[in-house]
């Protein structure tokens, strides 16, 4: 249903967006590839007397494409949800636990440098932490795919380990290392860290028994079967594992950025809320909200490109 | 052409299995699939495993491609004992195995570049050159799940080809096309063995009386473990189908083999080892 309704949107998007080509002067149009006749791309140019006119219904018919009627439900949802905390909230301005729509956007626009910092500092942490864990779990994983001795010598004690939560060792972290930056990383990455590896021990797993013997038979070197087999047949579970774990990064972000941090959405959530001013805090979560629904827009959309294949 | 061929056979044979044992351990349980099977197969030459379903023909050909030992017994090509998969042999297995992750092309080239060092553009060319021949020609930029069955079939027949290498290991690899295609293929397998001067040493299973003695030079029975019967092909190379169909020895040899799946009192082999 969802994807039905994916593919018609992409569909006009696409037509929408060739429409310019047709009319270049030289360029067959499609129009004129179907035998009408006249010079190439009269057909569709007509109608569209001028060039600074076309460009915006173009432009308004791309974006009540792509971005209305894609996001129609989540729009529409969300419309509710304010205008229910609108109507909670009176005229009367909020109250000191629930303040009013208005109040928060006037937070927002006037605490956007702060804002804005600590957007630019939390996606940098989750930038290192997304890149760290992705590359040694992936790169574990095959490995114990690989060696079955590694892999039994140290799944199950990654196992036994992995439910810890990773904010346990953040004092530790912090002693050892005596940075917190650093910690924080290191408490993201490893959160991700876990389902990563065990998801790529199981795809491994999962790798078909024929295109195992075929990578067998065609003697691959170590290299070429990690890049060329082992690492392409992981990225669909990867991708699958990320999806999953986006919120599961943030609510791990929250925690570390409590820690010694003087900016990010997680610590601006957290600071404001202990000096109680729940305007901010609501101003952060609604932050927050939005960069969680953008990462998992974009995380699809590279898996869409990245999973061509599929 | 005879002369020729005994005057040039080495003394020892290209591909040798002495005396192999081998069972599968599965569900507690030991099952012996070969036992004491024996066979040579000499340079350049075509020969066929055929025998009821479950009779251990891939199991072989997984022994000589090095995916498998043998529990006891030896397998060695040139003399030389095999230990594992090598650059020499290349596979088209039953059930069709391409990377999903790589264009119709690319798995090709991925194939040729395992074996051979020449320059991106010569293996691209040779890529092109065998996915047409096998009339695959305009699908090169698809992804395998954009080709259907028999497509993907030939495209794993393409790689294997192109591969080039001197022993070619070919486990009923027009199973799964249609009848047309089929003898379009076993023309061209043929035609290209030819062209290549029958360097080429090949061991095939198949199902298909007709295809074994179109194709081979030696058809082997495989039944109760080991080979059971040989039957020699006495057709000239190059070998044409409509030189085969309408020899008058084809009959009987068709005859042959096809009684080879009944024993004394008229039972089919079944599949039971
Ligand atoms: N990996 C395995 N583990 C356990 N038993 C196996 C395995 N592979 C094959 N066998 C058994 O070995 C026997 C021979 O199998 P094989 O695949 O070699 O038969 P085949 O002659 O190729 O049959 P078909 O014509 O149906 O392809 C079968 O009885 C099968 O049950
Ligand atoms: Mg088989």
């Amino acid at each position: 249903m969802a994807r039905a309704f994916r593919r018609r949107v992409t569909r006009g998007e696409a037509r929408s967006r060739r429409a310019p080509q047709q009319g270049q002067p030289g360029q067959p149009g499609r129009a004129a590839q179907k035998g009408q006749p006249g010079p190439p791309g009269r057909a569709a140019q007509k109608g569209r007397p001028g060039q600074p006119l076309r460009q915006g219904p173009h432009l308004l018919a791309w974006l009540s494409q792509v971005s209305l009627v894609r996001f129609l439900p989540q729009v529409a949802i969300v419309c509710l949800i304010l205008l229910l905390w609108a109507l909670a909230t009176g005229n009367t301005g909020g109250s000191f636990l629930l303040p009013a729509p208005a109040a928060v956007v006037e937070v927002m626009a006037k605490d956007f440098l702060k804002i804005g910092e600590s957007i630019l500092a939390s996606g940098v942490l989750m930038a290192i932490s997304f890149v760290l864990a992705v590359t040694i779990g992936v790169f574990l994983g095959m490995l114990c795919g690989r060696l079955a001795r590694l892999k039994g010598a140290l799944l199950p004690i990654a196992r036994a380990l992995a439910p810890v939560p990773s904010l346990i060792y953040a004092p530790y972290a912090v002693a050892l290392m005596g940075d917190f930056f650093v910690t924080a990383v290191f408490v993201i990455t490893l959160g991700l860290f876990w389902p990563v590896l065990f998801n790529t021990v199981s795809a491994i797993e999962a790798m078909s028994e024929e295109l195992d013997n075929t990578a067998r038979t065609l003697n691959l070197s170590a290299r070429s079967s990690f890049v060329h087999v082992m690492l392409p047949h992981c990225l669909p579970y990867l991708f699958n594992t990320l999806s999953v774990q986006v919120s599961n990064a943030f609510l791990l972000l929250v925690g570390a950025e409590m820690m010694g941090m003087t900016a990010g959405v997680g610590w601006y959530v957290k600071y404001w809320a202990d000096y109680s001013n729940f305007t901010k805090v609501f101003a952060g979560i609604i932050v927050i909200a939005v960069i969680v629904f953008v990462s998992n827009i974009a995380l699809e959309k590279i898996r869409d490109k990245v999973l061509a294949w599929k | 052409m005879t002369d020729d061929a005994t005057s040039m056979e080495p003394l020892v044979p290209k591909l040798s299995l002495k005396d192999v044992t081998l069972s599968y351990e599965g569900n507690g349980r030991r099952q012996t699939v070969l036992e004491d099977l024996s066979f040579e197969v000499r340079t350049g030459e075509f020969v066929s495993l055929i025998g009821s379903s479950g009779c251990g023909k891939s199991t072989t050909l997984s022994l000589i491609s090095g995916l498998n030992m043998p529990d006891s017994g030896a397998v060695s090509i040139d003399g030389l004992p095999v230990c594992g998969p090598g650059k020499d042999r290349s596979v088209v297995f039953q059930h069709y195995a391409l990377f999903p992750w790589m264009k119709a092309r690319r798995n090709v080239e991925f194939g040729i570049r395992q074996v051979s060092s020449a320059t991106k553009r010569d293996i691209t060319a040779k890529a092109n050159y065998y996915l047409a021949r096998v009339g695959l020609e305009g699908k090169e930029s698809l992804y395998p799940h954009q080709l259907s069955g028999g497509m993907q079939q030939r495209v794993s027949i393409a790689r294997a080809l192109a591969m080039e290498t001197e022993i070619l290991l070919m486990d009923e690899p027009f199973g799964a096309v249609d009848a047309k295609t089929r003898t379009v293929l076993q023309d061209l397998l043929l035609e290209l063995l030819e062209e290549q001067h029958r360097k080429r040493t090949v061991v095939f299973v198949t199902h298909d009386i007709d295809e074994a003695i179109l194709l081979s030079d030696r058809i082997l029975f495989i039944n109760n473990r080991h080979v059971a019967k040989e039957v020699p092909v006495p057709f000239a190379h190059p070998k044409s189908r409509r030189d085969i169909v309408f020899a008058p020895v084809y009959r009987e040899l068709r005859k042959e083999v096809f009684d080879l799946f009944y024993d004394d009192e008229g039972e089919y082999y079944g599949a039971g080892i």
